[in-house]
């Protein structure tokens, strides 16, 4: 793994309109950092909202999944759109941390559970529960969050998030019991490679790009991560995220 | 523990929330008063929570780590932990956004309990708080016992706990062997950690090790471990950082630097890291990297209780390091030297050890800029502050004897540094800083150390194995950069290797830059001769390639 500064500022883009720099590092940072701190609050009133909900269930509970799926939505994006800008200028460095496997993906089911609960999905993890991993949990949080949100979307009643220890990788895997993936899609990350984002079809799923780049960017010991979408003998979709 | 419990454990326990946003800040008192928490106070700002944590004694704080101008949540953790305002049972939960992480991540300094990114759900803040504080609570016996730096008793207690409790059996093996270290029973520390091993490779434990065998000072060893653990691809910080450390220990300061800029390039914004890096860069005589480090450093002391006088002192020594070597930009150099000595005696007026390191810095500036009289009747008059002040730091004692050097009385710097090397008998990294900037050896370690790789070079020589005489005089210059007799014997062994094997231009060049760098020698000097010999071979050589 390469180590790169991360606090250099990278050189300022012209505004055509201007004739000013601006500083398009600080203009990403406080933008999403307002957007996170919006979104935090958001969180607490829609939380409020689903106790009170809960107390005289009157309401559909549509609306809520609706709201809670989207804010997960624009965190994920968000979170997503700093990483690649900070990829593309050189500036991410990665943050390796031994994790607790186990409490990892307990934390990724209880942060979920109120959008699960609202569109009727059952959430639950499987693990060893001495299983520990390293690497960069912020960003492979994100990438197993975007993973849940969309999985949620596509499954009938359930979504089982499991990770094991195979080779001296740990993989991660968010399984539904929905249609599954599309073939194209699946053969788009049957190489382990990392991917080319012109392609059209990778531009069309920016969750399974940032995914891989992440994947990607996880190296030791010569091993590179890498993604691998395949469909349950059962059908429904299982994501995976190799790490070395 | 049951749910019931748990509400009852919260109900006793007084929190601090600070955040910038008082939707947030209400937001997160509502979390904590659904859990249980009864006592909250609210703070928006560095100062606050400061005054806040002054008056009461929290279990809980939640600290936002943007505060707007004033300090950060990791700089109000410092200052607590620094001030022991904060007790070890208490609970700090440090908030980052996304954006952020970088400044957090790795600081050297102290550790909050928990990271939490924004935003963040009620049930992510209570799983994770609900486990701290029931770990915390496992353990507060310890805490207890650390909090009056009974580290005996709480290493005693730990071994008890580690068997009480299967879950908590690794954190309390780990708080074992911190609070050994910190008991100074390093011995029983390496035992522990090296049983740990033995169950599992684990890297907390092999830094456990090489911190163990640094206290009983077996300096190679750790090395030893702690290189394997890098070439096995760790990326630890904790690594790098004792890596440098064991580095320092042996002398061998140019690997140090490297391992330290490695950790600073990941973690940029520790303060103490870069103090440390600037520190050894300083001793390499690498002012370009030292000046970088000691800027960083300025710039992250604001606010922090680590800030200090030092770090402007250190970049006005390298900037005057910087200015002899420099062809171009010399008066600009001068004047910023002179803007940090007004903001220092600005900064700490009143202060009378740090306005006399600022004068004796000043001696040297003022030489260099070639008003050279004006510094020769400071310094003397300052010598006599000197002689008569309370107390004497090593760094004061040192910039003593650099202003002598500086108006050009190396026997009057001489007696200072002797002077200072027995004041520090005992103290072998004030020894190293002594005999890195005389010219001769001054401490008997050094001395010894000189004598014996003078031995070795002979040895060398007689065998004709010039160039690992060269790599050991070179690293022996690494160490003593001012000492002139192994300048000049590492100019001999290269002399030597290119007779040898004439086809060796480089060598050449940096025997020729060695011998610059020996320019100021005059003929009272005991090497002058061996010096003047040494050039003229060298010009016969370069004319003859």
């Amino acid at each position: 793994m390469t180590i790169k500064l991360v606090d250099e500022i990278p050189p300022a883009h012209k505004s055509a309109s201007s004739g000013q720099d601006i500083d398009f590092n600080w203009v990403m940072e406080s933008t999403v950092y307002g957007i996170k701190n919006s979104l935090a609050v958001l969180q607490c009133l829609l939380e409020q909202e689903q106790v009170s909900d809960a107390i005289n269930s009157e309401k559909s509970p549509e609306q809520i999944n609706i709201i809670q799926r989207e804010t997960s939505r624009i965190d994920n994006d968000s979170t997503q759109l700093l990483a690649l800008y900070r990829m593309h200028n050189e500036q991410l460095s990665l943050r390796i941390d031994e994790v607790d496997i186990y409490y990892f993906l307990e934390e990724a089911v209880i942060a979920n559970q109120l959008l699960a609960d609202s569109s009727n999905t059952a959430l639950a993890f499987e693990c060893e529960e001495d299983l520990m991993g390293y690497f960069d949990p912020s960003l492979i949080r994100s990438v197993l969050h975007a993973a849940i949100v969309g999985g949620v979307q596509y499954a009938k009643s359930s979504l089982k998030i499991t990770a094991r220890s195979e080779d001296d990788r740990i993989v991660l895997s968010v399984l539904d019991d929905g249609a599954g993936f599309p073939e194209t899609l699946r053969t788009q990350y049957a190489n382990q490679k990392p991917l080319d984002h012109t392609s059209e079809q990778v531009r069309a799923n920016m969750n399974f790009y940032f995914a891989s780049c992440v994947a990607h960017q996880h190296q030791n010991a010569g091993q590179e991560g890498f993604i691998h979408l395949e469909n349950n003998t059962e059908g429904g979709g299982c994501f995976e995220i190799h790490l070395p | 523990m049951h749910k019931l419990d748990l509400i009852k454990l919260y109900s006793k326990k007084r929190a601090l929330v600070v955040d910038e946003f008082p939707d947030m800040r209400a937001s997160i008192r509502r979390m904590l008063r659904s859990f249980g928490v009864e006592a909250i106070d609210l703070a928006s700002d560095g100062n606050e929570a400061m005054s806040c944590c002054r008056e009461n004694d929290y279990d809980i704080i939640i600290c936002d780590h943007s505060l707007g101008s004033g300090k950060n949540g990791q700089q109000i953790l410092e200052e607590l932990r620094f001030t022991e305002t904060l007790k070890h049972h208490a609970v700090y939960i440090l908030i980052t956004a996304e954006t952020t992480r970088s400044m957090v991540f790795g600081a050297l300094e102290y550790k909050p309990d928990d990271y939490l990114t924004k935003p963040f759900t009620q049930a992510v803040l209570q799983s994770r708080l609900d486990k701290i504080i029931l770990e915390k609570l496992f353990f507060d016996p310890v805490y207890t016992s650390l909090d009056k730096n009974d580290y005996e008793r709480a290493a005693k207690l730990c071994s008890v706990l580690a068997e009480k409790n299967k879950r908590y059996r690794l954190p309390a093996l780990k708080l074992e062997g911190q609070a050994l270290i910190k008991q100074g029973a390093f011995e029983k520390a390496f035992a522990l950690y090296r049983e740990i091993m033995q169950q599992r490779r684990q890297e907390w434990a092999l830094i456990g090790c090489a911190r163990s065998l640094m206290g009983l000072s077996k300096f190679t060893s750790a090395r030893n471990i702690l290189a394997e653990l890098i070439e096995h691809g760790s990326e630890s910080l904790d690594v790098f950082d004792c890596i440098a450390e064991a580095e320092v220990a042996l002398g061998r300061n140019g690997v140090a630097q490297s391992m330290l800029e490695r950790a600073a390039l990941a973690s940029p914004y520790g303060i103490l890291r870069q103090i440390r890096l600037a520190e050894v860069a300083a001793i390499n005589n690498d002012y370009l990297a030292a000046e970088k480090a000691y800027r960083k450093a300025i710039k992250l002391g604001v606010n922090s209780c680590y800030d200090s006088h030092e770090h402007s002192l250190g970049l006005a020594r390298c900037l005057l390091a910087k200015e002899k070597h420099q062809t171009e930009g010399k008066a600009d150099t001068i004047k910023e030297c002179h803007s940090v000595f007004n903001r220092v005696r600005k900064k700490y007026s009143g202060e009378i050890q740090i306005e006399l390191q600022t004068d004796l810095v000043e001696v040297k500036a003022l030489a260099q800029e070639g008003e050279i009289e004006v510094a020769t009747a400071n310094c003397h008059k300052l010598y006599d502050q000197y002689l008569e002040a309370d107390e004497i730091s090593p760094q004061l004692g040192l910039d003593m004897a650099a202003a002598f050097i500086g108006i050009d009385e190396p026997q009057q710097s001489r007696g200072v540094l002797e002077d200072l090397a027995q004041r520090f008998a005992d103290d072998p990294n004030v020894l190293a800083k002594i005999d890195a900037m005389a010219d001769e050896p001054v401490s008997n370690a050094a001395k010894a150390n000189a004598a014996k790789i003078n031995l070795d070079g002979k040895t060398l020589f007689e065998n004709g194995d010039f160039d690992k005489a060269i790599n050991l005089f070179r690293r022996a210059v690494l160490r003593y950069p001012n000492n002139v007799a192994l300048k000049l014997n590492l100019a001999l062994a290269m002399f030597k290797s290119v007779k040898q094997s004439p086809d060796n231009a480089e060598t050449i060049e940096k025997a020729q830059a060695l011998l610059d760098s020996l320019g100021y020698l005059t003929k009272e000097h005991s090497g002058y001769k061996r010096y003047c010999s040494l050039v003229k071979q060298f010009q016969k050589l370069s004319r003859a390639a």
